[in-house]
């Protein structure tokens, strides 16, 4: 699975739960909380229909680990 | 009498309502509680359930209209019944009349006896008589007044949906609606319909006639001095927030209690939770706090009512009402019915469920107006307390600010916790300080020992 | 022009001509030309057997003019005033309202009777009272109300053709009064209300002698800004709901115009209707503007107080729109 497919599953789970996001636009570096206005519970959806898409579990302890979509990027494709 | 399926009040500020969408259509067999229609409103699109078993017989509303609440939208029939029902009690008085005329021992004068048949017994233009919000006899006003049943939003059983003396005594003794009732106006019955036709609030109307009376005339004035409709959704539902929020600081004295409460107990056991929970059942710490909410005002009942014109009428459920803000702007606070009551997981579910449905523009109507308190955390962004205003016709509501590490004595000693300020908004009319205060204390309690939430 | 009399008596006169059935009876219609002048010459004209002078026992003469109707013929039975026709109370609702019914449907009535009624001519309390309401209270009876001179005219003719019994109450302050005529043209239902004149205001409902002291209130209200709209009911018995209600839907203001007494009266009847029927129509109060409860008086001031005037129509009609 390339960075561009995971990249594309994300913003697809992404979307699921914040369906007025521009996700064409994102940027690596954007902050999801601060800048797409996340709150805990959309973030716990985002990472339970990422589990669900690819089986990659995000813990709780590694939230701060996937602060902005790069961040993400990394954290899964290090364990898809 | 066919029973007919209105345009609902999905809240107290709500005088009509936009049909979006039709779910159901005619011949489709529905019944109570099924989501039969898609009504827009200032606060979106609310899913809206019907309260009646039986078939679609006709839809009486096309899809883009906007009606006042209280207008039939489409009747509901006996299964098996046909969609000419409707039009049976005619035909009947005319073959009745009929049978007068041929029958020789009931032959009265037969011209006498036809020509009175034919005058409508009935206002002539459905229109007319159908298009007035909740429609109700003087008596059954004056009946609802002295009971402090509200009318708004309450189901009327009898002929096009009147509501009878017998509905507003039954919606006493099942106890209040969960819309407000307002203090009974004095309007002249043509003036009270056209107002809820051209949706002018009549609480704002100043009356010229006798006693202050409000007529036709002072219903039209109001309507021209009134702004413009503005013209995008997040306008009109901003709108609709100020008047809900106007009218609260104008009417609802206020009072306020806060409490810090530690919160290191909650989150190690939330964090202990979700390490052995499957990622689909982890919980997030608003739903501990929801909960215990819920749990709180089961023994302080008061602070769990509405406000119903002259006194509070304390609510048998506990439904906690969500403040969900949208990201394209706006606020809405849907309930959670009966948030004291399940498991975590489910209650879990329910509000990811209902935060999602929110955000979608897709809530129910029973959602929309059955909260008894209402729960505003505002913590995500770091705000440490938050002083809300009541959303009436409640009579408190709840404002977390963040979980903050916060130096914190415990047995003599300076410690780090994780503490969270919690903030009781409630109305003066209902309860009072010392009341809130042992709300707040129950609710401390709860949280330092949440395996048993 | 012709008079409102005049009308009564061609229209009379046309059926007495026509029709061999036709005869007319009743106190004083022979020798004297009838008690309002309407049958003057028609003893003449048509003889003693057509034209009959009755003693003074109405329960006698329009027992017998219900006799004569069951009986094939069309009688035309005139009584002096409605005070006087409570003598033949008996003979109405026992047995000219009752026959249909209690015969199964084998005899009807054919028959008409006419009397004056109302006040305004000093004729006292036994000569003045408005009872059109008792009669229009009882099924099995038509009660109707001529206001015009085209009426007066038509509703004989109507009230001849019709099989039931039907009564024609003339009032007293009308004989006298001038309008046009029109004897060729097929007339509207009897049985209908009429818009006398249109308004948006307020509808002032009146029928017989009072509906040209609404039409005078309307004139007086227009020089103030009120548009008044005046239905004339024409028919007591029965009441046109339709057009008394749409008229209401249209100025949201009623003003019910009654000769007789308030209580129990018409007036009474036209704005229950309205609270039936028109309840979500109304932006005030029905007014109803009534005989007050007393006899009429003979002194002319008195009796001038007592019955409903143009002022007191303009006063309740400002009421009711809130000018006043």
């Amino acid at each position: 699975m390339t960075s561009e497919d995971i990249r594309s599953t994300l913003l697809t789970c992404l979307s699921d739960v914040a369906p007025e996001v521009d996700t064409e636009a994102l940027e690596d570096d954007t902050d999801l909380r601060d800048e797409l206005d996340l709150d805990s519970m959309d973030i716990l959806r985002w990472v339970q229909g990422i589990h669900k898409a690819l089986g990659v579990e995000i813990p709780e302890e590694d939230y701060g680990k996937v602060v902005t979509l790069g961040d993400a990027i990394d954290y899964v494709s290090a364990r898809v | 009498m066919v029973p007919e399926f209105v345009m609902p009040s999905l809240g107290a500020d709500m005088t009509a309502g936009t049909l979006a969408k039709w779910r159901v259509a005619v011949g489709d067999t529905v019944s109570h509680g099924d989501i039969i229609a898609e009504v827009e409103t200032d606060k979106g699109i609310i899913e809206v359930e019907v309260f009646e078993s039986g078939v679609v017989q006709e839809l009486l509303v096309r899809e883009g209209e906007k009606v006042p609440v209280g207008t039939p939208m489409a009747q509901i029939g006996e299964p098996g019944a046909g969609a000419e029902a409707g039009a049976a009690p005619v035909a009947e008085s005319v073959a009745e009349a009929g049978a007068v005329a041929e029958s020789a021992a009931e032959a009265v004068v037969v011209a006498e006896a036809r020509a009175e048949r034919v005058t409508p017994r009935r206002p002539m233009h459905r229109g007319g008589l159908l298009r007035e919000g909740p429609m109700a006899s003087p008596a059954v006003r004056r009946r609802a007044h002295e009971l402090d049943v509200s009318l708004e939003g309450l189901h009327g059983s009898g002929e096009h949906g009147r509501i009878t003396i017998e509905d507003v005594q039954h919606a006493a003794e099942v106890g209040p609606s969960p819309s407000v009732s307002r203090d009974r106006v004095r309007i002249s019955p043509y003036a009270r319909r056209i107002a809820a036709d051209r949706g002018v609030e009549i609480e704002r109307i100043r009356g010229t006639g006798p006693g202050g009376a409000i007529r036709a005339d002072d219903v039209l004035r109001a309507e021209a001095s009134r702004p413009a409709e503005p013209v995008s959704a997040a306008d009109r539902m901003q709108r609709a927030i100020a008047a809900a929020m106007t009218r609260a600081n104008d009417e609802i004295p206020h009072y306020y209690v806060e409490q810090t409460i530690d919160m290191g107990a909650a989150l190690a056991w939330l964090r202990d939770f979700n390490a052995s929970a499957s990622i689909e059942e982890r919980l997030v710490s608003g739903v501990l706090v929801l909960r215990a909410v819920a749990r709180a005002l089961r023994k302080h009942r008061s602070l769990n009512a509405t406000w119903q014109g002259v006194e509070a009428v304390p609510s048998k459920e506990i439904n906690v009402g969500l403040a969900v803000s949208l990201r394209g702007g706006g606020l809405v606070a849907p309930a959670l019915r009966n948030t004291d009551e399940g498991s975590l997981t489910e209650l879990m579910a329910r509000m990811t469920d209902l935060v999602a449905r929110a955000r979608s523009g897709t809530l129910r109507s029973s959602e929309m107006t059955a909260a008894t308190i209402t729960l505003t955390a505002l913590g995500e962004r770091g705000v440490e307390s938050v002083t809300p205003i009541i959303f009436p016709p409640q009579v408190a509501i709840v404002g977390c600010g963040a979980t903050v590490e916060r130096p914190w004595v415990v047995e003599g000693r300076v410690v780090v916790r994780p503490v969270m300020r919690v903030t009781l908004g409630a109305d003066h009319r209902v309860s009072n300080g010392h009341q809130g205060a042992r709300f707040l204390s129950t609710l401390e309690s709860l949280l330092q020992e949440p395996d048993k939430l | 022009m012709t008079t409102y009399r005049e009308a009564v008596r061609t229209a009379i006169q046309t059926l007495l001509r026509e029709d061999p059935r036709v005869f007319l009876m009743g106190e004083d219609v022979g020798r004297y030309g009838g008690a309002y002048a309407v049958s003057k010459g028609f003893l003449e004209e048509f003889g003693e057997e057509r034209i009959r002078d009755t003693p003074l026992c109405e329960s006698t003469f329009v027992g017998a003019g219900i006799g004569a109707a069951i009986g094939g013929m069309r009688p035309i039975v005139e009584v002096m005033t409605v005070n006087f026709s409570l003598l033949a109370l008996d003979q109405v609702v026992n047995n000219a309202s009752l026959m249909r019914h209690m015969s199964g449907g084998q005899f009807e009535v054919p028959l008409l009777v006419r009397m004056a009624t109302g006040g305004g001519k000093q004729i006292a309390a036994q000569h003045s009272h408005s009872l059109e309401n008792w009669y229009a209270h009882i099924p099995g009876i038509k009660v109707l109300a001529p206001a015009t001179v085209q009426d007066a005219h038509d509703m004989v003719l109507a009230g001849i053709e019709d099989p039931d019994p039907v009564f024609i109450f003339e009032h007293q302050m009308l004989y006298g009064m001038e309008g046009p005529l029109d004897t060729e043209s097929t007339p509207p239902s009897p049985w209908k209300a009429a818009v006398r004149r249109e308004g948006k205001d307020v509808s002032l409902i009146a029928y017989g002698g009072s509906l040209h002291k609404a039409l005078g209130a309307a004139d007086e209200l227009e020089k103030e800004g009120i548009v008044a709209e005046v239905v004339d009911l024409r028919s007591l018995r029965p009441l046109d709901h339709e057009t008394i209600v749409q008229s209401v839907s249209r100025t949201h203001r009623a003003v019910v115009i009654d000769e007789a007494w308030k209580t129990g009266s018409l007036a009474s009847e036209i704005s229950a209707i309205l609270a039936e029927e028109a309840f979500y129509e109304l932006d005030a109060p029905i007014e109803r503007v009534c005989t007050l409860e007393v006899p009429i008086p003979y002194a002319k001031h008195l009796e001038d107080a007592a019955i409903p005037q143009v002022d007191r129509i303009v006063a309740a009609a400002k009421r009711s729109v809130g000018g006043a």
